[in-house]
């Protein structure tokens, strides 16, 4: 997926664990690990926002945009 | 989103189309015994050594689709209910079993449409109806749309 979801990083700058980000943002902790490992197919405006605001931080902080490389072997 | 009316309302059709389909099963059992010969006098079968292939195949070919046919759709409604308790609205393995029911339902309409020929002293003209080729097509159809629709739900469980 070229959309990658950093929470991990600002996780670790803001001194919060995964349980306790879940637990404020209002989703269970199984589906914040589907977001951080990138199964998740879509995030909905509600959670990022309620994520940007329990991390204090930028949508783009969280967010990053990775090109897939074409993996073409013969 | 459990809802105890709904759950209510899918385990009465699951009971009613359980009964039905055991019912069909039973009914189809019976009436192979008489035509084959293992039950009754009334009815002498009428194997037929020119076309005794064609014989077996469609009287052995409506008994395997027919039995097919009512577990696969027995099993489909179980496994709704079973879904629905979990909070799986489309259940995946309900795919496999709506685009089997489509496929057994057009052999056993086929075979049914034919099982006169347990009887043929010459040779049989097979016949195909237009009403098995547009149940079987719609079949096909909603078990494709089934199919979108868990793909749509698997995307929004997956929707964070």
């Amino acid at each position: 997926m070229p959309i990658i979801v950093n929470v991990d990083v600002m996780l670790a700058k803001r001194k919060m664990s995964s349980g306790e980000l879940a637990e404020k943002i209002g989703i269970t902790a199984a589906n914040l690990s589907i977001l951080k490992t990138g199964k998740a197919k879509a995030i909905r405006f509600s959670t990022l926002e309620a994520i940007c605001k329990a991390l204090d931080c930028q949508p783009g902080d969280i967010l990053e945009y990775k090109r897939e490389e074409d993996s073409t072997t013969f | 989103m459990k809802n105890k009316k709904t759950l209510r309302a899918l385990v009465a059709v699951t009971t009613i189309v359980t009964l039905l389909s055991l019912f069909h099963v039973i009914s189809l059992t019976i009436q192979s015994l008489y035509i084959s010969g293992a039950m009754g006098t009334e009815f002498s079968p009428g194997w037929n050594e020119k076309i005794l292939w064609g014989q077996i195949i469609i009287f052995s070919g409506r008994i395997v689709s027919g039995y097919t046919f009512y577990l696969l759709l027995t099993l489909f409604m179980f496994n709704s209910v079973r879904g629905y308790k979990k909070g799986i609205i489309f259940p995946k393995t309900n795919v496999k079993f709506l685009y089997g029911c489509s496929i057994s339902h057009f052999f056993y309409s086929f075979f049914n449409l034919n099982i006169d020929i347990i009887g043929a002293t010459n040779e049989h003209l097979l016949k195909l109806d237009t009403e098995s080729v547009v149940l079987t097509l719609l079949f096909a159809i909603f078990a494709l749309m089934y199919h979108i629709a868990e793909k749509i739900s698997e995307e929004n469980n997956l929707t964070i």
